[in-house]
């Protein structure tokens, strides 16, 4: 399979990341095979510890990301319908939306029924929000079949997390291995030490890339670096190499070293926070047309391979997940979201931010007013915060977007002196 | 004035108790929700005072917060910024949905003369697992309290406030007793008023008022009425509009399962080997908000409330964006019609702006259920 065999999906501008975004695809049809195989499917999300579930080589449908997917492919609107009329609101997120929808089908677009296998237990969490434990619940009652909350802390505490809260999410972590073990799966404690040594590993890596991604101009497109950063939860255990985040990396080295840009004359550095226009998804790299780039972008902490590297120790494996997950700047309460963002503010040179309200999140709207306060009192860059549902296509409105990303970047250039 | 009056005054106007007591020279502390224990607040000597908003259009707020987030919220952040909460000591949060948990970091960064503070509470209840993470948390919250209002919470003091409060939980769990019978002797509009009156009061003057009300409602003479019964659920109501309307649509509300009224004095604490256990054991002995699990404890008690109730109709008032709610509604819509209880799910602004299409449709479906 080619991407351009697949209407709708962009094609990647760097080689690597081409070959991650069919990866993730090709993943798709893994989960029917090996539930033909007997394996137990898990309806679980993407933003979990996933170093659990591969350590147990669990066969996991990610629900939230085949969710985006739906819209990706220009099916939101089918499978947001389709929730619906199980009695979901129309005011609830409209990615757990569609993960609900596609679930509960009775039938399914061809490239999602070869995604889709019925689920045997479900894994619920309340981070980054309580979207996904209300949600999989459909699930669970759909199929008849267990459920494991589990639950995290806010983290209100900043870096310096008090031990009662990391051994009770160390607790949660060790309660989500006994379910999955009591439904079939096998745990050995030191291949999820491998797994967490991997993840640190690719932090690594990460970190370097992160320097590359830092260089002025911009070395890599909008929708390829969100490509990136989802594939170390999204591809399959065979692509999930080092070697090829190794070669991700080495293709931007080479390309900063040579001085490249993704767009020439680069003259506007932007931030995206908030859920990009996942039905257009192309509509990252719009402001390239005025010399505008999309260097950083939201999706990327979401994904955990943002991290610091030192947070993870594989010889205490559960505690390192604790750990990280707790400081996770999408974990509530705000002051960690706000130090990524203002960090990465100044470390990528960010001249104005793109911040989208996604009408049916619980989490951002009550975000919008904090962080475009502390980014610009950190390093002056104005915010531009617009109503983008880019989820539920039949909410989304993409000249009226294109109006208001064409005018934030013009009163950026004037500003700039440009 | 009867004691039912004196207590639906004190609902229509939330703050005079709490300005009253102020001006006295106490302190307030403001809450939400469910999982504040307000028995530490009231053994430091303070007045304990849940946060309600009223039936207005949100100003101020709306820069904080976008359009798209709960209404409830808003409005109770407008009439912080606004200076109506100016009376607030302090104000304590629990761990409970996505938009309370802002409300903590908005509130704490543009409300600065008003702390708050957050119990980061687990949401997996029902489970003692979560039992040092819960107690630790705790304790932290009374050492906090001990802080805002200089005074040491010693055992005995958090015992008679356990003492105190279980009086209060116990009077109103008759004075719903009697909501059992067929016709009630209480409108629903009545009991919503009289438990937010007595979550806002003192509890000594409220178990005072509520003997009364009980004295007052057992000696009513009570009027035939030919409606279905009905049990009103939700996230929380503040004002009795909707209430209203379901009984002057012909509706007979027997009883309510929201965060003012039954949900609030259902359970009882325990006796426990110190105060603190005891308070962590009511806390974690009770998932009857949405925000909890497991999910099925909460539709459970619903069910066996519409049972012991003998309703036979459900209406599933679901605030405008309350996301934790709305994600249950087709869950416990499910389980009570397979109950042969009809149910309708019906998401409500927090003002009074669309009532009346909100009229038509119960009246509609309560025509449906008599039919």
């Amino acid at each position: 399979m080619t991407t351009e065999e697949l209407p709708g999906i962009p094609l990647p501008d760097l080689k690597v990341v081409e070959e991650m975004q069919l990866g993730i695809i090709s993943r798709f049809g893994e989960v029917q095979q090996a539930k033909a195989d007997g394996k137990p499917v898990v309806w679980a999300s993407v933003v979990m510890p996933k170093e659990i579930f591969q350590a147990l080589d669990v066969n996991v449908i990610y629900g939230d990301m085949l969710g985006a997917y739906t819209s990706i492919y220009g099916l939101s609107a089918h499978y947001c319908e389709v929730a619906e009329q199980q009695g979901l609101s129309r005011d609830v997120c409209a990615v757990h939306r569609c993960a609900v929808g596609l679930a509960c089908a009775d039938e399914r677009d061809p490239i999602f029924d070869m995604a889709f296998a019925v689920p045997d237990l479900v894994v619920g969490s309340n981070f980054p929000c309580m979207s996904m434990s209300r949600s999989f619940l459909q699930v669970a009652d759909k199929y008849n079949i267990p459920y494991y909350f589990l639950d995290t802390p806010i983290n209100p505490w900043g870096k310096n997390l008090p031990d009662h809260a990391v051994r009770y999410f160390a607790d949660q972590l060790q309660g989500l291995i006994d379910f999955l073990v009591a439904h079939g799966h096998t745990y050995d404690r030191a291949k999820l030490s491998e797994e967490v040594a991997f993840t640190k590993a690719l932090n690594v890596i990460m970190e370097e890339v992160n320097t590359y991604k830092q260089a002025v101009p911009m070395p890599i497109k909008a929708y390829d670096n969100v490509i990136a950063s989802t594939a170390p939860i999204a591809l399959p255990k065979e692509y999930r190499t080092l070697d090829l985040f190794e070669r991700y990396r080495d293709e931007l080295k080479e390309r900063v070293e040579r001085g490249y840009g993704v767009v020439e004359n680069e003259r506007l550095r932007l931030m995206w926070i908030g859920m990009p226009p996942l039905c257009d998804f192309g509509l990252l790299n719009y402001p390239e047309r005025h010399g505008a780039v999309v260097v950083k972008s939201m999706l990327e902490y979401l994904t955990g391979f943002d991290m610091d590297p030192e947070t993870l120790d594989p010889s205490r494996p559960l505690e390192s997940l604790a750990r990280a997950q707790l400081v996770s700047p999408a974990n509530p309460t705000i002051e960690q979201t706000l130090d990524y963002f203002t960090k990465a503010a100044v470390d990528y040179q960010v001249d104005g931010v793109i911040n989208v309200v996604k009408r049916t999140c619980g989490v951002l709207p009550g975000m919008q007013r904090l962080t475009k306060e502390a980014i610009f009192e950190a390093t002056g860059a104005p915010s531009l915060v617009f109503d983008l549902d880019g989820v539920d296509s039949r909410e989304y409105d993409p000249e009226a977007t294109k109006a208001n990303l064409d005018s934030f970047v013009e009163t950026l250039l004037a500003r700039k002196g440009n | 004035m009867t004691a039912v009056e004196t207590l639906a005054s004190i609902a229509r106007n939330p703050a005079q108790v709490a300005t009253e007591w102020k001006a006295n020279g106490g302190k307030v502390v403001g809450y939400r929700c469910l999982y504040v224990p307000e028995e530490v607040i009231w053994a430091a000597g303070m007045l304990p005072y849940p946060l309600y908003g009223t039936p207005e259009p949100v100003g101020l707020a709306d820069a904080y917060f976008q359009a798209c987030t709960c209404e409830f919220v808003r409005n109770v952040f407008d009439h912080a910024l606004s200076g109506r909460l100016a009376f607030l000591d302090g104000l304590v949060l629990s761990n409970t949905c996505d938009v309370v948990r802002r409300l903590y970091d908005i509130w704490s960064r543009h409300v600065e003369a008003t702390p708050v503070y957050l119990i980061n509470n687990p949401q997996k209840l029902l489970d003692e697992a979560n039992k040092d993470y819960f107690l630790e948390e705790l304790h932290r919250f009374r050492v906090h309290m001990e802080q805002l209002s200089g005074r040491e919470i010693t055992d005995e003091k958090l015992s008679d406030a356990i003492a105190l409060y279980n009086e209060t939980r116990t009077l109103l769990r008759e004075l719903y007793a009697l909501r059992e019978q067929d016709p009630p002797p209480l409108t629903g509009v009545e009991a919503l008023e009289i438990c937010t009156a007595v979550t806002l009061l003192p509890k000594e003057r409220a178990n005072a008022l509520l003997r009364e009300v009980l004295a007052e409602v057992k000696a009513r003479d009570v009027q035939e009425a030919d409606g279905p019964r009905i049990l009103v659920t939700g996230s929380l109501l503040d004002h009795a509009a909707l209430i209203r309307i379901v009984e002057e649509e012909g509706g007979v509300v027997v009883i309510d399962d929201l965060c003012n009224t039954s949900r609030y004095f259902w359970h009882q604490v325990e006796d426990a080997p110190d105060p603190m256990t005891a308070l962590y054991r009511f806390l974690n002995g009770r998932a009857l908000c949405a925000c909890m699990h497991p999910t099925e404890a909460r539709i459970d008690h619903i069910l066996a409330l519409a049972d012991t109730y003998e309703v036979e109709a459900a209406i599933d008032f679901n605030l405008k964006y309350c996301h934790p709610f709305l994600y249950e509604a087709p869950l416990l819509k499910a389980r009570l019609e397979a109950q042969d209880i009809p149910t309708t799910v019906l998401e409500v602004g927090h003002d009074l702006s669309g009532h009346g299409q909100l009229r038509t449709r119960i009246q509609a479906f309560i025509e449906m259920v008599e039919a």
